[in-house]
């Protein structure tokens, strides 16, 4: 039997400005939007659901660190067709570093005999990228970023995957398992939930994995000033209606000779 | 032998990549805040020639290390030939450049080896002696400046970040020892079997002299025709696209422009509805003239432009391609 984790975060829903929170060096933790699955772990989740269609009896496990607001996205992640979810409790707000991230999940994973972990590439607010690899290397298992294919042979205890690397190529890597992948988006379509795991995820508990108080791993790097990009626009803003905009756009093109 | 800061070149198939360059002007820079023993290291499979010549035409010290898994960048034997670089020499700050492998690389060495880590950066500050390190979050709508808790520091640099070191001889002031390491080791977990090419489309991103590129903000599909023929109006001009649009299925990967995709510096490039994520941003931050379609006069992208539009993307691209039929379309070819 196959058990795969996978782990994801919440992200807030909106793209726009998040507020900063000047007294804990941070942003609000919503600023009035509602929050959501980071688009990543979405994938990540999918494709674990699409092996466990493939190979009956896999088991998958969903896990997410962050305060009670984070029972929602794992009550997502039932109805999507995991089986079990799990919640390590952070308290509200606040900012906790990859490596303080990682620690838990990897503590959280060790004794439960995953054969595959996976995360997403990166999450869409932070875009650290380090989670996933970091994971990977504190339980010591091989690991394999920006995955956009994967094929599983269970019989040689392998996956096979394509990962992006840069300039537009892929590489083709073989791990041993116990593995961690680090999913890109784009690999599949995450589906939405089927009513069946609706209703079954609707009387499921949610298993919370910490005792109060329990410490996490000490930071290792410090957010020590947060502030909004200087708006250093060197340029130029075209103003007008919206047919003159567009006249002046093609004479500056013209001057400039592209036209 | 004991180097303060170490940055760390990609190789691919016995070459060194421009990336490393970039690194040099990091590190060149980053000398004077007292941290000067610096080394570039080099990984590959038989790079110790070209990564001689690096060291004497810029006056630095060069580690290569041999190996022939190091020849394509394996990731494991990446991980363990940079710890053993670590074990000899000590150093306070290891930087990498922020790709795929290296970035991911760096975290995995940094867990191992108890260091602190801060990915993506786009420069530096010494605050009198503390060093803290700027990254943009929320897609570039927010700034961090991140320091380091632990006596050692991994570090990847964000392409495009800083220019390409300048070949002046002793541009690094520094004795330009090289030390050749050949590192036996074997990967046990992760094998890398082949490196294929997305395909390419049908035309060449990186040659391109004018990019119109699509941003979620096209709305849908059926919007890329839009972009194709706004395309079509200018000479030896492409079709780029920010990764979402390509996730979506919109346009092929191959596209693709910023970290994932390619790096490209046209003379003009056009965001057509795109926030300007850094991802996206390193990928054309080079570009000559960049010329910002978006409606959020907020978005990352307008603070990066030379001439800035709000608009709804759709309606103004297709009053743009009217006017452009009216007074231009008989005149620009002649």
């Amino acid at each position: 039997m196959i058990k795969i984790l996978v782990c994801v975060k919440e992200v807030v829903c909106s793209g726009t400005q998040p507020e900063i929170d000047f007294d804990n060096t941070w942003v609000r933790p919503s600023g009035g939007h509602g929050f959501r699955m980071n688009m990543y772990d979405e994938y990540a989740l999918e494709e674990a659901v699409k092996i466990k269609e493939e190979n009956p009896g896999t088991v998958v496990d969903i896990l997410s660190a962050g305060p009670e607001r984070a029972g929602a996205i794992l009550k997502k992640g039932l109805e999507k067709g995991a089986d079990s979810a799990f919640r390590f409790h952070v308290e509200n707000g606040g900012y906790i570093t990859p490596f303080q991230k990682a620690s838990i999940l990897s503590s959280f994973a060790a004794p439960r005999g995953y054969s595959l972990i996976f995360t997403g590439v990166m999450s869409e607010d932070l875009m650290n990228g380090q989670v996933g690899p970091m994971t990977a290397a504190l339980l010591n298992i091989p690991f394999a970023a920006s995955v956009v294919r994967e094929a599983l042979d269970i019989r040689g205890a392998c996956i096979d995957v394509e990962s992006e690397i840069e300039g537009g190529m892929r590489a083709l890597y073989r791990l041993k398992l116990p593995a961690l992948l680090a999913i890109q988006s784009g690999i599949n379509m995450p589906r939405y939930p089927s009513l069946s795991n609706k209703l079954r995820a609707k009387y499921q508990k949610i298993e919370i994995v910490n005792d109060e108080g329990t410490s996490i791993a000490a930071a290792r790097e410090r957010i020590h000033s947060i502030c909004y990009p200087e708006k250093i626009s060197r340029g130029i803003v075209i103003e007008g209606t919206r047919s003159e905009k567009a006249e002046k756009l093609l004479q500056i093109l013209h001057e400039k000779s592209f036209l | 032998m004991i180097y303060d800061i170490l940055l760390i070149a990609e190789t691919f198939n016995g070459r060194i990549l421009q990336s490393a360059y970039e690194l040099l002007e990091f590190g060149r820079q980053f000398i004077s805040t007292g941290f000067h023993r610096m080394a570039l290291v080099v990984p590959g499979s038989g790079i110790s020639p070209e990564a001689e010549s690096i060291g004497k035409n810029y006056g630095i010290d060069i580690i290569a290390v041999e190996n022939k898994y190091l020849g394509l960048m394996n990731p494991e034997v990446l991980q363990k030939a940079v710890k053993e670089v670590i074990n000899r020499f000590e150093p306070l700050f290891i930087c990498f450049i922020h790709s795929v492998t290296g970035s991911a690389v760096a975290s995995a060495l940094a867990a191992e080896t108890g260091a602190s880590c801060i990915t993506g950066i786009e420069s530096f500050t010494d605050n009198g002696g503390m060093l803290s390190f700027r990254r943009n979050i929320f897609g570039g709508r927010v700034t961090v400046e991140v320091s380091s808790l632990e006596k050692r520091c991994v570090l990847t640099m964000l392409p495009g970040s800083y220019a390409q070191c300048e070949e002046t001889g002793k541009c690094i002031p520094d004795s330009a020892a090289v030390t050749v390491i050949k590192f036996d080791y074997e990967p046990s977990g992760l094998f890398l079997n082949d490196i294929i090419s997305e395909e390419a489309g049908s035309f060449k991103l990186d040659e391109a002299e004018v990019i119109i590129s699509a941003g979620r903000g096209i709305g849908n599909i059926e919007h890329i025709g839009l972009i194709e023929r706004i395309s079509g109006i200018f000479m030896k001009s492409a079709v780029g696209a920010s990764r979402p649009v390509c996730d979506m299925g919109w346009l092929p990967y191959g596209r693709q422009v910023g970290i994932t995709g390619k790096t490209v510096s046209p003379k003009l490039y056009v965001a057509c509805g795109i926030s300007g994520s850094p991802q996206h941003v390193a990928g054309m931050k080079n570009s000559g003239i960049i010329v910002a379609i978006n409606t959020d006069p907020g978005a990352a992208i307008v603070s990066l432009a030379h001439y800035i539009i709000i608009e709804d993307l759709v309606p103004f691209l297709i009053l743009l391609e009217e006017k452009y039929n009216e007074s231009y379309r008989d005149t620009s070819f002649q």
